[in-house]
């Protein structure tokens, strides 16, 4: 304690010599604490779990090539028999056709249901076959699973973050509250149950979805000509590194259905992998790791430099105290808790800073900079942003002034105060 | 003059070798992120072939629909080739419009009897040659009247002719494409993923498959987008104003069906359309310029404020020759550029250094700094030199070395520069 003091008293006999050390550390930990805010808040979101299992998952990529052989199939008869033949296979395990309803995909398509006629909810919509929960291992209630709804347009079953929505704007909102439909106003929409909370996105929320189930009669009537996604998963017991390959040279063939080929089973975490690089996340996360690198090198350098100067000028007041008594691990000590302190008190005002900027958050609404959306702000967040700036800043004025204060701990008294 | 900075600078650096180490460390440090950053951005906007024409491209890459019953609604997406041709390919300002698909597709191609590879498939008409400079090595690209004809014919990349045939010079050899017969036409250069517009691995004439057949909305929306060639940057005005006139027309036409196009004030020119990431949200140019700014100020202010320290302290130092210089009759302002000149040759030394370690990082380590979403088939996000080393790319270098340098010496050579001389020659900066 009696040190600290003694320190604080030295940092203010010399504030004007300090103001460069004092400037660059405050920038730093305000730039420092919003990258660790952004970054961390990116981390926490990426590893919570999702809710959906895209493990031994793959996405069927098919081509339609040349002419048609049998002018009456449409292209919905010729998907629904790429998927019959599919779900026959002995290594799949379970099989679902959909349409621009996949998770982690640019093709999607969202609409508004209504509660009570007033409150509107805007979701992705989701119309895929049974399989498509099994696929992907979301959770349906057991009571009333999601391959046994009715498939028409006026049975749907809402994702929890959907449910969450309503609840928020209609706290009684349950699973028997009636829905309106988006353009008819005399037709309702029934809740056929549940699905729980998943993400889509390993950077995102959970994902408010409407889920409207397909059977081969719906498929064939309403989607003659569109272009549909077919998804499976495969038994694990029987998939592989070299499963992909095996897909395309041996099954491929049996699947193929007129002029409509299979052309390579993707695994999903490749599209996983495509979504998150186009939608710049990966980028970010990478651009912003290489500016906390950048700034800690910078800090690293600015210590050494400033404190390699201030040793050498400060050598005779050292080897005073080496002649009066002190150790030469207190001198170490000294310059060491110096740079500490010097950050501690640069840590109070900056820190007020960087709450104003993440209260602006809130008021300005969400820029582009600090939507760290998925993760609520609050107190807790703040300071542990503030936390690990601090240690990260710290590790780097340890590193910084060791160099200098091992150079302190060599003066000898004699000669140091012989030269004054 | 310039010899005396460059000795006194020389003999400084070697005098306290470590603490310039420091300095030239973090300098280079500096320029080589902010050179990075810089780079990025000029791989998105800089001409390279095949799109040496960018700074005079219009894109469309993407449209948008509604419809009287859907209310606040819209599809976004791609268009129809008939809404390409009608809204932009009638367009007499520009020097060209050419129509393509929209993505690059993975598609199997072989040899009869061999196995398949996937490739990268790009469907054009036959303008897409003339808006975009390709270096054909053998044969020639499909003309009008092949495309017309709906010709099954292709260009591919070398990579892919050595692939398929184990040679280049292949014009007029069949392969399959997606099981069907076609004939190359031409053999071309690699091109880089980052060409965004016109990469491909096998471009074929669109009216050769069924692409154009994918329409939705009654044939409004589809999966192509088109690229507009203007004869000047100066007629982006004149083009976007027939733009607007000629979406007047045609959405009186298809208004008898309820439908309307919305531009979102498009076409977009090379930087716009770079940013352009989801087809119902127009990109913010203004914002992205201003986050790569603050990224620059940080970038700069940080290390700025480091050396600045480093140079206060050395001038502590030369206190005593300040004064003697003073005492001579220098003026503060011949001080002040003195010092400023002097660190400005280690800067630049510092800068040189960043910019070749950052064109190093560059070339090697492509697919950190460039992230791709396509499958790499059979190239990697090449990077040419002449994407890299543009005049432009060291003129930023440049000016942010100057920025840094000023930034960096000024406030510490104006303090010493006011030193009184008395002061001075006795040894103390105040």
């Amino acid at each position: 304690m009696k040190f600290a003091i003694h320190n604080l008293r030295m940092i203010r006999a010399r504030l004007r010599q300090n103001g460069w050390v004092l400037a660059e550390f405050f920038l730093v930990f305000i730039v420092m604490w919003f990258l660790c805010d952004s970054l961390g808040c990116m981390k926490y979101t990426f590893y919570r779990p999702l809710g959906v299992d895209i493990e031994h998952v793959y996405l069927l990529e098919l081509v339609k090539g040349g002419e048609s052989r049998d002018s009456s199939l449409t292209d919905a008869d010729k998907y629904w028999s790429v998927l019959e033949k599919l779900q026959q296979e002995p290594t799949v395990e379970v099989a679902a056709l959909c349409y621009w309803s996949l998770p982690m995909s640019g093709s999607n398509s969202y609409n508004s249901l209504s509660a009570q006629d007033s409150v509107w909810v805007n979701a992705r919509l989701i119309n895929t076959t049974g399989g498509y929960i099994d696929v992907f291992r979301m959770k349906d209630d057991a009571r009333c699973p999601f391959s046994e709804m009715p498939a028409d347009r006026n049975h749907v079953m809402l994702s929890q973050a959907t449910v969450n929505r309503f609840k928020r704007r209609i706290p009684e909102f349950s699973q028997d509250t009636p829905l309106g439909h988006p353009y008819d106003t005399t037709l309702t929409v029934t809740q056929s149950g549940t699905i729980e909370a998943f993400r889509t996105y390993r950077y995102g929320d959970d994902a408010p979805c409407y889920f409207y189930r397909l059977d081969e009669n719906s498929v064939k009537k309403r989607y003659a000509d569109e272009n549909a996604n077919i998804v499976f998963r495969v038994k694990a017991a029987a998939d592989g590194d070299d499963y992909r390959a095996r897909f395309v040279r041996e099954i491929a063939a049996r699947l193929d259905t007129d002029n409509l080929f299979v052309a390579d089973a993707v695994p999903y975490t490749q599209q996983q992998h495509q979504f998150e690089v186009m939608n710049g996340d990966t980028d970010k996360v990478n651009s912003q790791a290489i500016v906390v690198l950048f700034l800690l090198v910078n800090v690293f350098l600015g210590l050494i430099g400033t404190f390699w100067f201030r040793t050498r000028r400060r050598r005779s007041e050292i080897a005073l105290r080496l002649a009066m008594g002190s150790t030469k691990s207190q001198v170490f000590r000294l310059l060491t808790g110096e740079g500490l302190l010097l950050l501690t008190i640069v840590a109070l005002p900056a820190m007020l800073v960087c709450y104003n900027i993440g209260m602006a958050e809130l008021t300005i609404g969400r820029t582009e900079l600090i939507s760290t959306w998925p993760v609520k702000w609050g107190v807790l967040r703040f300071l542990l942003g503030s936390l690990g700036a601090w240690l990260l800043i710290a590790l780097m004025v340890m590193m910084g002034i060791f160099f200098p204060a091992r150079q302190a701990m060599r003066i000898e008294p004699a000669e140091a105060l012989h030269e004054e | 003059m310039i010899r005396q900075y460059f000795n006194q600078a020389w003999a400084q650096l070697r005098q306290q070798s470590l603490i310039s180490a420091v300095g030239i460390a973090g300098t280079a440090l500096a320029i080589f992120l902010i050179m990075l950053v810089v780079m990025m951005q000029q791989v998105k906007v800089a001409p390279f072939a095949p799109e040496s024409n960018r700074d005079r491209f219009l894109h469309v890459h993407y449209m948008s629909i509604t419809n009287a019953a859907w209310g606040d609604g819209s599809s976004n997406g791609p268009m129809s080739v008939t809404t390409a041709r009608e809204c932009f390919q009638t367009l007499t300002t520009p020097e060209a419009v050419t129509i393509y698909s929209s993505i690059v597709v993975s598609t199997p191609v072989n040899l009869s009897g061999q196995p398949a590879m996937g490739i990268d498939l790009m469907q054009t008409d036959d303008v897409f040659w003339r808006v975009f400079d390709f270096s054909f090595i053998a044969g020639k690209p499909y003309d009008k009247a092949s495309f017309d004809a709906g010709l099954p014919v292709a260009v591919v990349t070398e990579s892919v002719a050595k692939k398929l045939f184990q040679r280049t010079d292949v014009e007029g050899r069949e392969f399959l494409l997606n099981h069907a017969p076609y004939k190359v036409a031409g053999v071309v250069k690699d091109v880089s993923t980052l060409a965004t517009t016109a990469y491909g691995q096998v471009w074929v004439p669109y009216t050769s498959t069924e692409l154009t057949k994918t329409t939705w909305c009654n044939d409004h929306m589809g999966m192509m987008s088109c690229t507009i060639l203007a004869r000047d940057r100066k007629d982006f005005d004149a083009i976007r104003s027939e733009v607007e006139r000629r979406k007047q027309e045609y959405n009186a036409l298809v208004g008898s069906n309820g439908y309307e196009f919305i531009y979102r004030n498009r076409p977009y020119d090379q930087e716009k359309n770079a940013i352009a990431f989801s087809a119902n949200q127009e990109p913010d140019v203004e914002q992205a310029r201003r986050q790569r700014l603050i990224i620059f100020v940080i970038l700069l202010v940080v290390p700025a404020i480091n050396l600045s320290s480093m140079t206060q302290s050395r001038l502590r130092q030369r206190v005593s020759e300040i004064g003697v210089r003073r005492a001579f009759g220098s003026t503060r302002l011949e001080l002040m550029g003195q010092i400023i000149a002097e660190n400005l040759v280690v800067t630049l030394m510092a800068g040189l250094l960043g910019l070749l370690l950052s064109v190093a990082f560059a070339y090697l380590g492509n697919s950190i700094l460039f992230a791709q979403e396509y499958s790499q088939t059979l190239n990697p996000p090449a990077v040419d030199a002449d994407i890299l080393l543009h005049a432009s790319t060291f003129g930023w270098a440049l000016l942010f070395c100057f920025l840094l340098n000023l930034l960096s010496s000024g406030i510490p050579a104006w303090h010493a520069s006011r030193t009184s001389i008395v002061n001075a020659l006795g040894g103390k900066m105040h």
